[in-house]
């Protein structure tokens, strides 16, 4: 690891200052940094007048900047303003290079080719990072899908990452719950390098437990293109999605919804721009929005990719073998689309259902409805493991502290969650865990439609605590 | 040359006008600093003597800044605030100058608010405060945005070659290395030899600048007075202190010698106080006030009495002890004079200050173990405070924080502090045992150096400046050297001296007792835990001796390593303490003993020779029903009582109610006599008085 990180080329030093957000706490007279878009167009100017952003820190610079007339929103004031950051640009910097951490601008030479070839004016200005960077320009096979990937989904991921990880594939993902965790984790126990492109920032994952070991061992790199406290939000996974497809040579879809969804974007995203060629899970149940993507041209893969004389590597190069001989996929896509999507049922669409009649039973009962109904499933989705409430709130752009307790406590009278004490934790509660596995089984027996799914979880639900 | 109107013109009324002189001009260099940050933005080392007007350089530096539209001016110093002269000269030219450090807290709010409505031209902060993270993040962020000038005060520090090394400067340094160019830097100090200007300037960047100048104090008359026992400076200091003009500053190496001189002089009549780290925020500023307006003869200080203190009209700085670096004595001696007034500065030096030097040279890197305990806690744990890092490692809390605080400086880190938790950063460890190994040999080349000022015939003034490579060392003539004869005698009254001897005797400390169970569960065989209630508390017991310490702290010693029993001489300098001085209150009315396994006569023979020759009863009742490690090992207050659970009992029917003595050898951590007396008050004893031969506690070095 390099001890001198923290000292950034001037060039680096130009885009961060107008690119870079610096912290948590920016008040709102602080000039805004300059999106993508605007920096594309800054950058051009500086082109056309023969310079580089490093000008922009010297007297020539700032000569010329005068003569700035302006592109988009972004006039002169603005520029001064954000070069004027230094101190402040100094400190992130310092911070973050201090834990180990380093930071690469779109100018710098080891930026990564693959976003740079791919991504061209989309590659995102500036990089945090943490791990080795030279696995950035390793490529390999990147890994997504939904948050509510089924079992079997997961369990295809867990089984193909790990055996990347034996056949010296790398793996690549976006460090989300669900696909992106099972895959990476699986990689990383496997013995295999990871690349993690994070849509938040990478501060706590710096020095998360499960990462450390990796890290140290120089087995993982994680990037972001935002500062390290920065928070999800759903944008900026969006704009994620196209740093994991470019750093790899192929990207599994191992779920997606279809028409709307993080994973369905990424992917699109991916066939318009052609980055790199893209797979996708085709084994039953098939999730229509799996079935779309392969009309769309993804290149339907199955579990021969898990045979154990399956050389990962090499099909990473040719990827079209796999379609030679009809595949279970192509038999699922041509004979049974009807019925494919019982399955993969939107669980949160059913809670709006009965969400909704839980209105009409409140206002006839003259009863103010609560909300933790409607909340609940982002809630429990973060409670799978125990969490303190500060982490819980972190998870979400605009929930109070307050409020977030407040449900918690709801939510714990009505045995949904569980509380320990020293330190104070949440969780799901393992009585609602349990009821909710013995219903999702009992409806895969059955195939019985998902709406039965939230009467038990409903009456908890809608229960007054 | 400048047009009339131009820039130098501007200052120049600007400095006037400051300075309230109609016809002062810029010192040598200054106006080229100026000039230098503000229109080309360099980053400039300026090594100038004190009183030279490095304050001014960023005064009028900030109001060419401020008057082009630019932001203000960060300053960061160990000193506490701006001085009342300075303040109100930058205030003549409408520089508002404010300050905030970790004792004004009240007023962050409102400096805040001055800084989002652009009130504030110049925030001075503590390099404490720059260190720290949540600072950074709640505090700075509305400067840091906008920040116009840079500026590092006592940059020595930044060099870990210097002699005033401080981690936190570490990551001030940092934070310059990663500045960006179009930010100009100030960087100054007034002590600095080659090297460490050469560190600094390399460490802060290319492009570094240097402006240095002359480092005579032409107002300091130095003298050496060589005298090895403390009974000898202690009367030197009784009989000569009255006759130097004005009041001033005695250093010593060690709280408790700055506790002691002061302890001393009172006694003798002679208004002086002790100043130490170890005392609390406002007893500090009280004292130092009392110093700067001369209400007082002296402040008997440690180093902690240092870069924050600026009194012009300090007329002496006496050493009780010998600093470990020439590069120190100069720093701390130029306190004295600064307004230009003849005044004295006076290295006395005695046999101890070797051994005193020795130790801090040791102690300034923790031991690789130590690092390896804490690292290991780190790596196993999700985040942990340090408490919990306590409960995992038998380190005291001051070993673990100094752990922590020289891993977190390091870069990059492998630890990180967030909120009040620590977590292990991916960053890989090495111990750095070269660089440790480079800097204690520098500490010794240094220690040689200061020894061959102590025996240097030569102009002593020449002798420092030559030290801190100033070129233009010439002899100062005023020097005891140069007179040919002491400024001040040498010899001192006999009975002073006697009288100094049997004072250094009976140098006895108080113990405080504790009133905090421990958080955790380690006394958990008796039910103790957090608060303390009064019922089990010890009232303030007293230690006649420092563990090997000249006066009774070597026969105690000897005793109990050599011979095996504690002399008579010891019961009767206890008896004499007991009832003439200490006067417990109410006086205990029987006595009774710390139990030890391992040397089950010492302390009992010792008591009851002590009970007889106080007139009151022994009685025998307390038990050591267990063995345990010995509770010197034990380093911090988690593993020390969960050495003690369930060790000791009193048997209840000899107890007595009236008020107890209760004696031991020795006291460290007080947890034994903590627990035994919550012991003896649950079985019905009176009020607990804790007495022991010698207190070998840490700090008490």
């Amino acid at each position: 690891m390099q001890t001198s990180s923290h000292i950034l080329e001037p060039d680096a030093q130009a885009i961060i200052l107008l690119c870079g957000r610096f912290g948590k706490h920016e008040s709102d007279k602080s000039a805004k940094p300059l999106s993508l878009a605007e920096y594309n167009a800054v950058a051009e100017w500086l082109r056309h007048q023969d310079l580089r952003p490093a000008s922009l820190l010297r007297e020539e610079g700032r000569e010329k900047l005068k003569a700035f007339d302006g592109a988009q929103k972004v006039n002169r004031e603005r520029l001064h303003a954000l070069l004027r950051r230094s101190t402040a640009m100094a400190m992130a910097v310092e911070t973050w290079t201090n834990q180990g951490g380093w930071l690469l601008a779109r100018s710098d030479a080891n930026y990564p080719v693959r976003l740079r070839r791919r991504l061209q004016h989309k590659a995102p200005p500036i990089l945090w990072g943490v791990g080795p960077q030279e696995l950035l320009n390793r490529g390999g096979l990147s890994i997504v899908g939904s948050r509510d990937a089924d079992g079997s989904a997961l369990a295809y991921v867990r089984d193909m990452a790990s055996r990347c990880a034996r056949q010296g594939v790398q793996v690549i993902s976006g460090g989300a719950r669900g696909v992106d965790g099972e895959a990476m984790e699986a990689a990383l126990e496997g013995g295999g390098t990871v690349v993690g492109a994070l849509a938040n920032g990478l501060g706590r994952a710096a020095t998360a437990k499960k990462y450390r070991s990796a890290l140290m061992e120089g087995r993982l790199v994680l990037v972001s293109a935002y500062h390290p406290d920065s928070r999800f939000a759903v944008w900026k996974a969006m704009d994620r999605n196209k740093h994991v497809y470019s750093l790899s040579d192929g990207t599994l879809v191992a779920h997606s919804a279809k028409g709307s969804g993080g994973t369905w974007a990424g992917a699109t995203e991916n066939l318009r721009h052609r980055w790199v060629p893209l797979f996708v899970l085709a084994e039953p149940p098939l999730p229509e929005g799996n079935r779309a993507l392969i009309e769309q041209g993804g290149i339907p893969i199955d579990r021969r990719l898990l045979r154990d004389d399956f050389d990962l590597a090499s099909w990473l190069e040719t990827p079209s073998a796999l379609n030679e001989e009809p595949t279970l996929a192509d038999a699922l896509i041509n004979g049974h689309q009807k019925d494919s999507d019982t399955e993969s049922a939107d669980a949160s669409a059913a809670v709006f259902e009965e969400y909704k009649e839980y209105l009409v039973r409140c206002r006839a009962e003259g009863e103010k409805p609560e909300l933790l109904p409607l909340v609940w499933p982002a809630l429990k989705s973060v409670l799978q493991e125990p969490q303190g409430e500060r982490d819980i709130q972190e998870h979400f752009a605009d929930a109070q502290l307050g409020q977030i307790r407040s449900w918690l406590m709801k939510a714990v009278e009505k045995g949904l969650a569980e509380r320990s004490e020293r330190p104070v934790l949440y969780r799901v509660s393992e009585q609602h865990a349990r009821q909710e596995e013995s219903t999702e089984s009992g409806r895969a027996q059955r195939g019985a439609p998902a709406e039965n799914n939230t009467t038990s979880q409903g009456r908890d639900l809608f229960s007054q605590g | 040359m400048e047009l009339a109107t131009g820039p130098h013109a501007r200052a120049l009324g600007y400095l006037r006008q400051a300075l309230g002189i109609p016809t002062a001009q810029f010192r040598d260099g200054q106006w080229e600093a100026i000039r230098s940050l503000v229109f080309d933005r360099k980053r400039l080392l300026l090594v100038r003597r004190t009183g030279w007007g490095k304050s001014m350089v960023y005064f009028l530096a900030t109001r060419l800044l401020r008057d082009q539209g630019e932001g203000p001016t960060i300053l960061i110093s160990p000193l506490l605030a701006l001085m009342r002269n300075q303040i109100e000269a930058a205030g003549r030219i409408g520089i508002r100058a404010e300050t905030i450090n970790s004792t004004n807290t009240d007023a962050w709010r409102r400096i805040e608010r001055g800084i989002r409505e652009d009130k504030v031209d110049i925030l001075l902060i503590s390099p404490e405060r720059l260190a720290n993270e949540s600072f950074r993040q709640d505090v700075l962020a509305a400067l840091a945005d906008r920040v116009g000038l840079f500026v590092v005060d006592e940059a020595h520090c930044i060099s870990d070659w210097g002699h005033d090394f401080r981690p936190d400067y570490l990551r001030i340094v940092r934070v310059l290395q990663a500045m960006p160019g179009n930010m100009p830097i100030l960087t100054t100090t007034a002590t600095a030899n080659d090297r460490v200007v050469e560190d600094v300037a390399t460490q802060i960047g290319h492009n570094v600048d240097i402006s240095r100048g002359p480092l005579a104090r032409a107002s300091l008359r130095l003298q050496n007075v060589a005298m090895p026992s403390p009974t000898a400076r202690l009367a030197w200091l009784a009989q000569h202190l009255p006759d130097l003009p004005g009041s001033g500053i005695i250093y010593t190496l060690t709280v408790r010698d700055a506790e002691r001189v002061a302890e001393w002089l009172q006694l003798q009549g002679i208004d002086a106080h002790a100043y130490s780290g170890q005392l609390d925020t406002e007893e500090r500023i009280a004292r130092e006030q009392a110093l700067l307006n001369n209400e007082v003869k002296a402040l008997v200080a440690t180093v902690a009495l240092g870069m924050g203190f600026d009194k012009p009209d300090l007329s002496f700085v006496i050493h009780y002890q010998r600093p470990g670096s020439v590069v120190h004595y100069y720093q701390q001696v130029g306190r004295a004079g600064r307004d230009g007034n003849s005044a004295h500065g006076i290295l006395l030096h005695g046999s101890e200050d070797d051994d005193i030097i020795d130790y801090f040279i040791r102690k300034s890197f923790p031991a690789e173990g130590h690092v390896e305990q804490v690292l290991g806690a780190l790596l196993d744990g999700n985040g942990l405070k340090v408490t919990e890092i306590e409960r995992q490692v038998n380190l005291r809390r001051k070993q673990i924080q100094h752990v922590l605080k020289l891993l977190s400086v390091r870069s990059p880190s492998p630890v990180v502090k967030r909120g009040s938790r620590w977590y292990r950063t991916a960053v890989p460890y090495q111990p750095d045992r070269e660089k440790v190994q480079l800097i204690t040999r520098i500490r010794r080349q240094e220690q040689a150096e200061m020894q061959r000022y102590m025996e240097h015939d030569g102009c002593l003034m020449q002798f420092l400046q030559e030290a801190l490579d100033d070129p233009h060392a010439k002899p100062c003539g005023q020097c005891a050297s140069c007179n040919g004869r002491p400024l001040i005698p040498v010899a001192f009254d006999e009975t002073i001296a006697r009288e100094a001897a049997l004072f250094l005797q009976r140098s006895e400390v108080v113990i405080h007792p504790r009133k905090q169970w421990p958080h955790t569960d380690a006394l958990s065989s008796h039910g103790w835990k957090s608060t303390m209630s009064d019922t089990h508390k010890a009232e303030q017991g007293r230690a006649l001796s420092i563990w090997g310490d000249a006066g009774w702290g070597q026969i105690v010693k000897h005793g109990k390593q050599v011979v095996g029993a504690f002399d008579d001489r010891l019961v009767g300098a206890a008896r004499a303490m007991i009832q003439e001085r200490w006067q417990p209150d109410p006086f205990p009315t029987w006595v009774t003993f710390v139990p030890s396994h391992k040397r089950p006569h010492l302390v009992p023979d010792y008591a009851r020779r002590l009970a007889e020759a106080l007139n009151l009863p022994f009685v025998d009742c307390v038990r050591k029903v267990r063995d345990n490690k010995p509770q010197k090992q034990m380093e911090n207050s988690h593993q020390q009582t969960r050495n003690l659970d369930g060790v000791f009992q009193v048997e209840s029917h000899p107890v007595n109610a009236g008020p107890v003595l209760l004696v031991d050898d020795t006291v460290y951590s007080r947890w034994t006599l903590t627990v035994i007396t919550a012991l003896l008050r649950e079985a019905g004893s009176g009020p607990v008085f804790p007495m022991v031969l010698a207190t070998t506690t840490p700090t008490s070095t």
